[in-house]
């Protein structure tokens, strides 16, 4: 469910690149700091969006410094944090730890169980930091789960579940950008929970296992219909970012929610016309 | 009251401009940057004004009503008169109740009663898509605009929710453009145009370890 909102590489300057990455760095070293190793692994593009807007917004206490790490140690690069980003850290901790909890409810995964008690005593450090928000994820995320296992058939209903859960993540304070930093996320959130059924489906298919798509894959045009969905999300969640009075963020940002979105998706349908080219062959 | 006047700005201003002026007056009459502050009241009154009169800016240049109501709010479900509702039926009645509900603000509320509806018309599928739109269920309310049209083609206000949902997406298109573009774009290449290789050459990749020496140790992971 993570790793949709990407940059169109080749379409940003270098410098804006280079800044992107400045804010990837900096979430990772905050991660780092605040949660080790463990921290490191939850880090994803999606917060990386969520710090650079929140970071813009509220232009406090930003510092860039010059650094290493181990994943690049013979050259030192520039790593951004603020407020925001830790405020982003505690949320990539907050989602994975949720979402691994619902995966071992749903199928008991090994996997899940031990991501899940490697995480547990971070989440119970910032849990009471973030108690309404950490209710909010763990509820929908049940939520959410009960209308897969029901079979939900309504796209805008089950997406729906899992935008409230990005929007409460994404409206850091109670103040005046609290409505629209939250609607944001939530379509944000819609198109990313309907893009990840979209790359899902024909595997969902094949193993009768509920995707929101199924009814709507069923009728002529469904790939029209889909992109006209997904269209749908994403334009309703720029018209929302757009009244965001953003002034250092916004040509990366905008890349990202205009164009680098789609990344995944062109993906996954160039994988899908070429296998029916070539079973056409 | 004039929101151009109010923040300072001229009426053809730019966005970024808007949004500058926007975020110093935000900064200099905030609450909590005026704590202890003679003049403190005084600029909380002004904070809320400076609110107001960006939202009112963001609502006009995105097309919207700038009252803040959009006027299908006022549709004419309070002009039922005697007569109508004398003959109305359990539907006309249901119809009457769920636009009652919506008109304030009630939205799921009003989806409920709309479900006990058994002929639906247009009415009933205007209500249910500008029920739907407040919810954020926009692929619902899609559909349902368009089906309300498709019984009454010639109702305006039918046709104005149904424009103003769609609206969203030839904004995004003339915005997508200039950042690369989507799949629906003529020319759209998308980011993954680069092989593996040429990537190598760019390097600084996020995912991978890289060495950082322009030899990337497992770029294609």
């Amino acid at each position: 469910m993570f790793g949709y909102v990407k940059v169109n590489r080749p379409e940003l300057k270098i410098k804006e690149y280079d800044r992107y990455q400045s804010y990837y760095c900096g979430l990772c070293r905050v991660l780092n700091e605040n949660f080790g190793l463990i921290g490191r692994v939850t880090l994803n593009y999606d917060m990386v969006f969520l710090v650079m807007l929140l970071a813009d917004l509220y232009d406090e206490d930003e510092k860039a410094e010059m650094r290493r790490c181990f994943i690049k140690p013979f050259k030192k690069h520039e790593e951004r944090k603020s407020s925001a980003s830790v405020y982003s850290s505690d949320m990539c901790i907050l989602l994975t730890y949720y979402k691994l909890l619902d995966d071992w409810n749903d199928d008991r995964s090994l996997k899940s169980r031990i991501g899940m008690l490697l995480l547990k005593r971070k989440v119970k450090k910032i849990s009471s930091a973030y108690e309404e928000k950490s209710a909010v994820i763990k509820d929908k995320l049940k939520e959410l789960s009960a209308l897969e296992k029901n079979k939900e058939e309504s796209p805008d209903a089950v997406s729906g579940i899992f935008g409230e859960i990005m929007g409460e993540v994404f409206a850091y304070r109670d103040d005046e950008f609290k409505d629209d930093l939250y609607k944001t996320g939530f379509f944000l959130g819609k198109f990313i929970y309907l893009l990840d059924a979209y790359e899902d489906l024909e595997d969902d298919t094949e193993n009768d296992s509920y995707n929101p798509l199924k009814m709507l894959s069923t009728e002529a045009d469904f790939e029209e219909k889909v992109m006209r969905l997904l269209m749908l999300m994403i334009s309703e969640c720029t018209a929302y970012f757009e009244r965001l009075p953003l002034l250092t963020n916004t040509e990366i940002l905008r890349n990202i929610l205009y164009s680098g979105v789609w990344e995944r998706y062109t993906e996954k349908k160039t994988a899908k016309d070429k296998k029916k080219e070539d079973g056409s062959v | 009251m004039d929101p151009y006047k109010v923040l300072g700005v001229a009426y053809d201003a730019s966005d970024v401009e808007i949004k500058s002026k926007y975020r110093i007056l935000s900064r200099k009459y905030h609450p909590d940057a005026n704590v202890g502050n003679p003049n403190q009241k005084a600029y909380e009154e002004k904070f809320k004004e400076v609110q107001q009169a960006y939202n009112m800016i963001m609502d006009e240049r995105q097309g919207k009503n700038v009252s803040g109501a959009y006027n299908y709010r006022n549709y004419g479900y309070s002009t039922y008169t005697e007569n109508e509702q004398k003959t109305e039926s359990q539907d006309d009645m249901y119809l009457r109740s769920a636009a009652s509900y919506i008109n304030n603000g009630y939205y799921r509320e009003g989806i409920n009663v709309l479900s006990n509806v058994k002929n639906r018309d247009g009415r009933w599928y205007y209500l249910s898509a500008w029920a739907n739109y407040y919810i954020g269920n926009i692929s619902t309310a899609q559909e349902h605009a368009a089906q309300s049209l498709k019984f009454e083609p010639d109702n305006l206000l039918y046709r104005d929710l149904f424009n103003d949902i769609m609206s969203g997406e030839s904004r995004y298109q003339s915005m997508s453009g200039r950042y690369g573009g989507n799949p629906t774009s003529m020319d759209y290449i998308g980011s993954r145009v680069l092989t593996c290789c040429s990537r190598a050459l760019l390097c600084s990749c996020l995912a991978a370890p890289c060495s950082g020496l322009g030899m990337p140790v497992f770029c294609c992971i």
